[in-house]
């Protein structure tokens, strides 16, 4: 009866501390996806500005280079979003826990004839604890070789940061140069002498400042698709604060990664989680 | 001369300057005058400058395009780092299911054994059919 006790005593003691609390690092690592999401519409833009830039020019751009940019930057973005969602699986509990199958076992033990209720209780928390021993191990193995590779997905997001976003931004300046001098020709060509870089579309276009109707009308649809633009390159801070911010998750993460329960690795993952979230509904809203 | 990323990034450069500076003079071009030989001449100067504006802006992006792959290409080692341990990760997930799948064979054996017991020392129908409904289980869960 005593080593019946003590096999269930011990269980119980073993099965508690199984129940590792992850939910920061979980919570952060959704995050991670949805920006990972976020930053595919980032890197449709190589392609998407190429196509709108060929609007307004003559000769057009096959956009081929731009085609492989946007299919390399979605591949990558694919490979990172699989990582941040095996990281969010590594830690979500249900996914290391046979709770549910424990329950079926209890009961089919409890059908065993001649079998006290305390018996049942140890036998069924004996099965308990070599599944949980066993899921537990796995757990903390899978996370910590997951975190293992946490500098290559920083390097990865570096080059993001430091290479797209400066491109991005040369090839976003040339389609507005290609815009403001398609606009401008066509409002020269109607008589009206108007610099439109002299306009400030955020205060609105006011039919006082065109000579004529044409011009008028010209400066508003430029405004329209200046403004559009000019959304998207301030977009552009968001998208490299959430690489930024991305980048500090993983490092605390790792840092974190002999005790990812410690209060104060919650608290830095709970705030990046927040961050991440801001940044990625204004990346989402611009793109 | 090796190609840097350095130099793509200049001629990148150089290419969407020039682009600016003909923007500039488009712009200094001023109204289209209403004299016909005027006129002609202003519209070869504004197409040949956004002709110009147009070419130099294709090559920029086209240059920063090349860039961004090439920066990308040297990312392929951790890249490839990165996806060999997700799909570990993926398999050692995979295997919490499969104890699941044991835990759950385990309690089917149990219950089939507990059936036989029962069926043996208290004969009926109900019990039969009880037998016969373990083993079923029993047979399913071991099948899959």
């Amino acid at each position: 009866m005593i080593s019946w006790r003590i096999v269930s005593a011990l269980s119980l003691i073993l099965l508690n501390s199984a129940c590792t609390n992850l939910q920061a690092v979980n919570t952060t690592s959704g995050q991670l996806v949805a920006a990972a999401s976020s930053w595919n519409s980032v890197a449709d833009e190589m392609e998407a500005s190429c196509i709108r830039r060929n609007l307004v020019s003559d000769p057009a751009s096959d956009c081929s280079n731009e085609k492989v940019a946007t299919q390399h930057l979605e591949d990558a973005n694919k490979i990172l979003s699989a990582y941040f969602t095996a990281l969010q699986q590594v830690s979500n509990g249900s996914n290391f826990t046979v709770d549910a199958k424990l329950t079926n076992l209890s009961k089919s033990v409890a059908a065993i004839p001649k079998l006290n209720s305390a018996q049942v209780q140890a036998v069924s928390g004996l099965g308990s604890f070599l599944a949980n021993m066993a899921t537990k191990a796995q757990e903390e193995r899978t996370i910590k070789n997951l975190i293992l590779a946490v500098p290559q997905a920083e390097d990865m997001m570096d080059v993001m940061n430091d290479v797209v976003v400066k491109e991005l931004i040369r090839v976003y300046k040339d389609e507005a140069t290609n815009t403001l001098a398609t606009f401008n020709s066509y409002i020269l060509q109607s008589g009206a002498n108007i610099d439109l870089t002299k306009l400030d579309c955020k205060m609105g276009v006011s039919s006082k400042s065109f000579v004529n109707g044409t011009a008028y009308l010209l400066g508003q649809a430029y405004c329209a698709k200046n403004t559009a633009l000019f959304t998207k390159i301030s977009a552009l801070n968001n998208y490299s604060n959430s690489l930024t911010t991305a980048k500090a998750a993983l490092k605390s993460i790792e840092s974190g990664k002999d005790d990812l329960t410690a209060q104060a690795i919650i608290q830095q993952l709970i705030a990046q989680a927040t961050s991440l979230k801001t940044d990625i509904d204004a990346i989402n809203k611009a793109f | 001369m090796t190609i840097t990323s350095e130099n793509l990034d200049s001629a990148a450069d150089l290419c969407s300057n020039a682009a600016d500076a003909a923007l500039t003079k488009l712009i200094e071009l001023g109204a289209r005058p209403a004299d016909a030989n005027a006129a002609a001449t202003w519209d070869a100067q504004d197409s040949l400058l956004k002709n110009k504006i147009s070419t130099l802006n294709n090559l920029s992006s086209s240059i920063s395009a090349q860039i961004v792959s090439n920066a990308l290409d040297q990312q392929w080692p951790n890249l490839n780092t990165l996806s060999a341990v997700t799909a570990s990760a993926q398999v050692d997930i995979q295997k919490i299911a499969d104890i699941n799948q044991a835990m759950a064979t385990l309690a089917s054996i149990i219950n089939f054994g507990v059936s036989v017991i029962t069926m043996a020392t208290q004969p009926s129908v109900a019990n039969s059919e009880s037998l016969a409904t373990s083993f079923k289980n029993m047979a399913g869960i071991l099948q899959n």
